[in-house]
């Protein structure tokens, strides 16, 4: 059977609207949350291999985002609105236990079911993220939704997109990512990044029962890799790997990202 | 030649430093290591006369804070200059130190071996046309990291009398810096269009060398170190920061912002409105510096 047989698509209902939802693969499952404003696209390459190795890529495009519905009551404004919206699809596609890996706000997202999982988190890989973000100003954030606060926002975004790839990704690519991240809806994004800055799991680390693998780029900007190292030793157990050459994208920077993401997955198994 | 310190200079020694045209914008010198021993801490301490006990006394050294003993800070600035001596680079063509601004950062104690970084962050010929100062910024290391960094200026002799063409380029925000930014803009049809809608004057700040560039319809219609109304904002960082980006490999303008190299005042909105008109206008700086030739 090849790849293409075995994806599928579609929309499950949440609380926040439809949400649509890729799904490649068998074994078991993994969870794969995208970055603020962005879309499962960034996962594109991920959904195709990832079940080459055994696992089952799930692929949502969070509430507000992609092809999913726009958020019901406006841009979810906390990571516990995505986490309780996530769980409602995992549910949906009768997903009894699975793995989270996610990047950035998926990232943070991520280690909130770290914080949050009953027994069905298997274990997570949280990329671009700390227990909490000291580089965002959620004032500043929070005024950034109005477009009167935050002019040029496609141009922004691209150009800001390019300056937080790492150095070792080739212009074409990187050129690629950027595009991807010009679609962007500048409410939302702003809105994501808001979430992310407010969501402090500071001293709460230290209940989670599940394995966890931190991961950064060590040209990512966003996050402090002091602050990541602090997460880590919160943690019970928790892993950190800092890629060189990478960026704040990870699985859009890195073209074998997803052998990675299925050896860090397999570490997981065995730390259980 | 213009009588003073180059004459009397080469009266007494024989040239074989490198003259002010030798240096480039963003060059990057490094020193070999001079090792400091107790002895030389000691040395230091009888000449200047600064005998303060964490210089001299263990203990109360221990009781600031520290190891053991440490240099006088100024023995670190005092050591750049023997490591620069060193280099050979100055033999002959090195007139005068003009400034040296200085941040310690870890002290230095017997030990510890010196050695440094320093980078050329502007070249600007003399009104005496027979002497330029070089500005440099520096990093000095001990086999730890970082000790101290700075900027120094130093007064150099010119190998021609006359400027040659293009060497403006290693003179940021300068006013025949300036014309020439504004003559690569005003040809260039994507810078043109990105600030087309734009009414204003963009401002530029390297180091403590500012100038402005007004802009109506995408064109630089004035230029200069005032403009009528004054600029809307201005983006600027230090000199290192400048001589960095101009000759870095890629145009990483958008990153260095982000990480603070480059930071803005003035009107916000509008400086995000330009952000593009800013990254294109990074790419003609960058070519106006590689085009300085030689």
């Amino acid at each position: 059977m090849n790849g293409l047989a075995l994806h599928r698509a579609g929309y499950v209902p949440t609380s926040l609207g439809r949400c649509f939802v890729e799904v490649a693969g068998e074994g078991p499952a993994v969870l794969l949350l995208h970055t603020a404003g962005q879309s499962g696209v960034q996962w594109e390459e991920t959904l195709r291999r990832l079940p080459t190795f055994g696992f089952t890529a799930v692929v949502p495009d969070l509430p507000g985002h992609g092809r999913s519905d726009p958020a019901r009551g406006g841009p979810v404004e906390d990571v516990d609105g995505y986490r309780r919206a996530c769980e409602e699809i995992a549910a949906g596609l009768g997903l009894e236990c699975f793995y989270v890996a996610g990047v950035s706000v998926g990232g943070k997202l991520a280690l909130d079911f770290a914080v949050h999982g009953d027994g069905r988190v298997l274990g997570v890989v949280a990329c671009g993220a700390e227990a909490y973000n000291r580089k965002q100003s959620a004032s500043g954030l929070r005024r950034a939704r109005e477009g009167s606060a935050s002019p040029s926002a496609a141009e922004r975004t691209y150009y800001g997109t390019l300056a937080s790839v790492g150095s070792s990704v080739p212009a074409d690519r990187a050129e690629l990512i950027a595009a991807r991240h010009r679609r962007e809806d500048p409410l939302v994004t702003a809105t994501d990044l808001g979430a992310w800055a407010v969501h402090d799991l500071r001293g709460r680390l230290g209940k989670v029962r599940c394995p966890v693998h931190l991961v950064a780029g060590a040209e990512d900007f966003w996050i402090d890799l002091d602050d990541v190292r602090a997460t880590a030793a919160e943690i019970p157990g928790a892993r950190v790997t800092v890629l060189d050459g990478v960026g704040h994208y990870p699985m859009e920077e890195l073209p074998d990202f997803p052998e990675r993401l299925a050896a860090w997955l397999r570490e997981l198994e065995e730390a259980r | 030649m213009t009588p003073g310190p180059t004459t009397t200079v080469t009266a007494a020694q024989a040239v074989t430093g490198r003259y002010f045209e030798d240096y480039r914008l963003g060059e990057v010198i490094t020193s070999g290591g001079r090792t400091v021993s107790a002895a030389d801490i000691a040395a230091f301490i009888e000449l200047a006369g600064d005998r303060d006990p964490i210089h001299t006394d263990p203990a109360s050294a221990r009781v600031a804070g520290f190891p053991g003993v440490i240099a006088p800070g100024p023995m670190a600035t005092a050591i750049f200059f023997g490591l620069l001596y060193d280099t050979g680079l100055a033999r002959g063509t090195t007139l005068a130190a003009l400034d040296t601004h200085w941040t310690y950062r870890r002290p230095v104690v017997a030990g510890s071996t010196l050695r440094f970084a320093m980078t050329i962050t502007r070249r600007r010929r003399a009104s005496a046309g027979d002497r330029g100062v070089l500005n440099r910024a520096i990093d000095l290391y001990d086999q730890d990291g970082i000790v101290g960094t700075g900027t120094s200026a130093g007064l150099v002799r010119c190998r021609d009398a006359e400027a040659s063409a293009g060497e403006y380029a290693a003179d940021p925000c300068s006013p025949a810096w300036t014309e020439r930014l504004a003559e690569l803009l005003n040809g260039r049809p994507a810078f043109v269009d990105s600030a087309a809608s734009f009414d204003g004057v963009i401002g530029l700040a390297c180091g403590d060398v500012r100038t402005q560039l007004k802009i109506y319809r995408g064109r630089v219609i004035d230029h200069g170190r005032w403009t009528p109304d004054g600029p809307d904002f201005t983006v600027g960082g230090d000199e290192l920061a400048w001589a960095e980006l101009a000759t870095a490999p890629v145009n990483d303008y958008l990153r260095r912002v982000m990480t603070g190299r480059f930071s803005a005042t003035g009107n916000g909105y509008t400086y995000q409105r330009l952000t593009k008109t800013l990254v294109l206008m990074w790419d003609a700086i960058r070519d106006l510096t590689a085009g300085e030739g030689g």
